[in-house]
């Protein structure tokens, strides 16, 4: 049997893997947790959980002790997802793991994540933004495993299912009204159900490529917001409304107007704009220069001034809202990804094929969240008041 | 008690209550899902709602006018310091009972009443369904 260390087992991936492997009791698992605080879904289990600090290391040799395969669903600070992807992979070339499965995301490509396959190029982002650092992770394990170290690199969408995160954050939008559907939902929604992503990551243990290749784990499904925020609609308990919006707003809201085309005439516009003069006025004789155009220019008189002022400078914008249309830029925002990921390559060299479906994934979320607020019980009237 | 240990300690507990008197309730707690603490009352004329923060307002909303909602809350300043530790102001009180020989605020008798109340409750537990792995749930 072999033995499999899953780091940031507490979270919403690991802590389902961990209880996915334990039910089948195929491998040793190795449930690997920064602190206890956050453990209550794996500390109901009667299994050892082990704590270890990936940035101080303090741990990770007992936790790594006779490991065959690390799968790393770590998150947390730039820090910690950087720094301490570092010492995990240190960690796991020391003690001879057979792989690593990193999860990374489809962030990477940047936002939105258009790339059809896998081998798409990715888009360089900031390491302060979320793709930025999973790229940036990517990047180390593909360098560790050019050293030898067997790993490859799972990149799913938006992951649903009981316990999502996702999910939870987008119905929180939904009940407080400030989601927006975009152009009546028939954008396509991107997902994963998380027990299609835990299926990918036992496969990828042994199959497919060790390269670090990526491969995309994906439902393979064509759903739409339409049918995503319709399910979550079913959990909602506040009598908050949904709000329409086109692509065209939502663009403009989150994203902002579209990048002026360059041109001669707007190069001169910038070069002669206030900005510009004032820095070349700490020059002596520009700012001579600058002077004497000046009182040319007074003397045509106030109104050629402001012509010539309005022609360069241009009008002073200020950008008007929808009266009443407060939605949260983010999480809508997201309806603008429509970007679809072919799972190819997994089910090809990984063998992987989606064991859930969205149906039975939405199904299975709300049966979960519905069982753990009890809003099939008894007192769901009175639980419905206290919740909204 | 309907929980969901599975050997060790439960992340989630569900109880129902129900008292000679007539009256019934009920009791959620969760560890990994994130519920707004606080008590819903069911009366004859409507919901009583007390979130459980010491500046909690207490909200009534009628049978009969389900759009409407009456709020009370308290004038001036609130009992504690909006940012005092709940935990630290028990340790607070419990050394002060200690050091003056005054009454806690939460004592003995409430203690062992508490502890009572929990033994009864884990004697009968039984599991807390979760079929929502499987994949014929359905809603």
């Amino acid at each position: 049997m072999s033995k499999v260390a899953i780091f940031g087992a507490s979270g919403f991936v690991g802590a389902t893997l961990a209880e996915r492997m334990l039910e089948k009791g195929e491998h040793e698992i190795v449930p690997v947790i920064r602190s206890p605080g956050n453990a209550w879904r794996l500390s109901r289990h009667n299994m050892d959980l082990y704590q270890a600090d990936l940035l101080s290391g303090q741990g990770m040799d007992e936790a790594l002790k006779g490991v065959d395969y690390v799968i790393n669903c770590t998150r947390g600070t730039n820090n910690d997802m950087l720094q301490g992807l570092s010492k995990l992979i240190k960690a796991s070339k020391q003690h001879k793991v057979k792989r690593l499965v990193h999860l990374s995301s489809v962030m990477v490509f940047g936002d939105p994540p258009l790339a059809p396959t896998e081998d798409s190029p990715t888009v360089k982002q900031s390491v302060e933004t979320y793709g930025g650092i999973k790229l940036k992770q990517d990047e180390m394990v593909i360098t560790v495993a050019k050293e030898g170290l067997s790993a490859s690199i799972l990149v799913p969408p938006n992951i649903s299912g009981p316990y999502s995160d996702y999910l939870l954050g987008l119905l929180g939008t939904v009940n407080s009204g400030e989601f927006a559907l975009m152009d009546n939902g028939v954008a396509p929604s991107n997902l994963v159900d998380v027990q299609n992503l835990c299926q990918a990551i036992e496969l990828a243990m042994t199959e497919g490529r060790d390269n670090a290749s990526r491969y995309f784990i994906t439902d393979d499904e064509t759903t739409t917001w339409s049918d995503m925020i319709g399910d979550l609609q079913d959990l909602q308990v506040t009598e908050a409304k949904m709000m329409s919006i086109s692509r065209n707003e939502l663009e403009q809201a989150v994203i902002g107007p579209p990048a002026p085309k360059g041109s001669i005439g707007l190069s001169m516009k910038h070069l002669v704009s206030s900005h510009i003069r004032e820095a070349l006025r700490k020059d002596p004789l520009w700012e001579k220069f600058d002077l004497t155009m000046r009182g040319l220019v007074a003397r045509m008189g106030s109104k050629m001034e402001d012509t010539l002022r309005l022609s360069i400078e241009g009008e002073t914008l200020v950008n008007k809202r929808k009266e009443g249309l407060k939605f949260n830029a983010r999480m809508c925002g997201q309806q603008l990804r429509e970007g679809r990921h072919s799972i190819a390559r997994a089910r090809s060299e990984l063998g992987y094929s989606p064991e859930v479906s969205y149906r039975q994934s939405m199904n299975n979320f709300k049966t979960w969240y519905r069982r753990l607020h009890a809003l099939d019980g008894k007192f769901a009237d009175m639980l419905r008041q206290l919740y909204s | 008690m309907l929980t969901d240990s599975k050997g060790g300690p439960e992340a989630n507990c569900h109880r129902t209550f129900e008292y000679d008197s007539g009256l019934c309730g009920g009791a959620i707690f969760s560890k990994t899902t994130a519920l707004p603490a606080g008590t819903v009352i069911d009366t004859e004329s409507g919901f009583i709602m007390l979130g459980e923060f010491d500046d909690s307002e207490i909200i009534f909303r009628p049978h009969n006018a389900p759009d409407m909602e009456e709020i009370i809350h308290q004038k001036g300043k609130t009992t504690y310091p909006a940012d005092a530790d709940s935990f630290d102001m028990q340790m607070d009180n419990f050394v002060s009972a200690c050091l003056d020989g005054q009454y806690p605020m939460v004592g003995c008798e409430d203690g062992v009443q508490s502890l009572r109340l929990i033994e009864r409750l884990y004697a009968c537990t039984e599991p807390l369904p979760e079929d929502w792995f499987t994949q014929e749930a359905s809603v």
